[in-house]
């Protein structure tokens, strides 16, 4: 079963100092391997920028510097308050701000945003880990995950 | 019958890699039409047995992961008395996600048995002391309900 178990956990904190529960798989199944072509095929105008890797997932990219997986949306909650991000209009949205796409109660997926948005969609252009998949530079609305409950954070001071 | 030619197996191993929480994998794989299909194909018991033989069997492929997931997922399209007592012992398999797995389904299972229930509270108006007699001069209040309990 080692295939499933994941135990390797860093030392993660948020500005206040509380624990952020976190887990690093390196290992990739050769498995996998097969199908993130296909996925890729299914998304032509995202960008790839790294390689897969089961060190980090988006959260982990988003909140954490690419060092872990971060999974319990309660944790995403937990870091949006402690490390005092504020919401932002999707208006306003800068490059650098952060992504947050919520799901019934999940927090689905999270990036980091490169481009600001245009009128008239204002959809940013921005980059994300999709789970164990890769990096991709991508429209914040062309992705696997839920895009009818998106959220923009900026840190101020 | 084989669950590899039951299951939609490569959008559920797309939808397994591209996880980044378990909430992702039971919403898309319970969402996943030949999930349901499978539900309704074997009965309660056979589904347990199959989750049993599969957890036991060496995990060779993401396809053998994906099909762990699969059967238990499937179980949440069971009555809930049929599968309640074998959720609440999933945290005790040692593989990726199945403690949340089973809060979710639990999760799932109480919000769907609760009601909304509309009481009837009744508005009543009666006129300020000093009124007119005008509708601008009337009070309104909400009467709690009488609830009888009977035993049965």
């Amino acid at each position: 079963m080692s295939l499933l178990n994941t135990d390797k956990k860093i030392i993660l904190q948020t500005r206040k100092g509380n624990n952020i529960s976190n887990f690093q798989n390196p290992e990739i199944s050769e498995f996998n391997k097969n199908y993130f072509a296909k996925i890729e095929s299914q998304y032509k105008n995202a960008k790839k920028r790294s390689e897969p890797t089961g060190l980090y997932n988006c959260h982990g990219m988003t909140f954490a510097s690419r060092r872990c997986f971060i999974e319990d949306p309660n944790e995403i909650l937990m870091i949006l308050k402690e490390d005092d991000y504020c919401e932002i209009n999707y208006k306003d949205v800068l490059p650098g701000d952060i992504i947050v796409y919520f799901s019934n109660g999940d927090v689905e997926h999270s990036g980091v945003v490169v481009e600001e948005p245009k009128k008239p969609l204002y959809v940013p252009l921005i980059f994300s880990k999709w789970s164990v998949h890769s990096e991709f530079i991508h429209f914040a609305n062309d992705c696997p995950y839920d895009k009818t409950n998106i959220k923009y954070y900026r840190i101020f001071k | 019958m084989k669950l590899e030619d039951l299951l939609n197996i490569e959008k559920l191993a797309e939808y397994y890699i591209l996880s980044n929480t378990p909430y992702f994998l039971f919403k898309k794989f319970s969402n996943e039409d030949s999930i349901k299909v499978m539900s309704e194909k074997f009965t309660t018991n056979e589904l347990i047995e199959l989750f049993k033989q599969k957890y036991l069997s060496e995990l060779k492929s993401i396809e053998e992961v994906v099909m762990l997931y699969s059967i238990l997922i499937s179980m949440i399209f069971k009555p809930y008395e049929e599968v309640k007592n074998f959720m609440s012992e999933v945290p005790k398999y040692n593989f990726r996600w199945s403690k949340q797995i089973s809060e979710i389904f639990f999760s799932k299972k109480i919000s769907e048995n609760v009601s909304f229930i509309n009481m009837n509270y009744k508005t009543l108006s009666t006129l300020k002391s000093n009124s007119s007699g005008t509708s601008d001069d009337k009070i309104e209040y909400k009467v709690k309900p009488k609830i009888i309990l009977e035993e049965k």
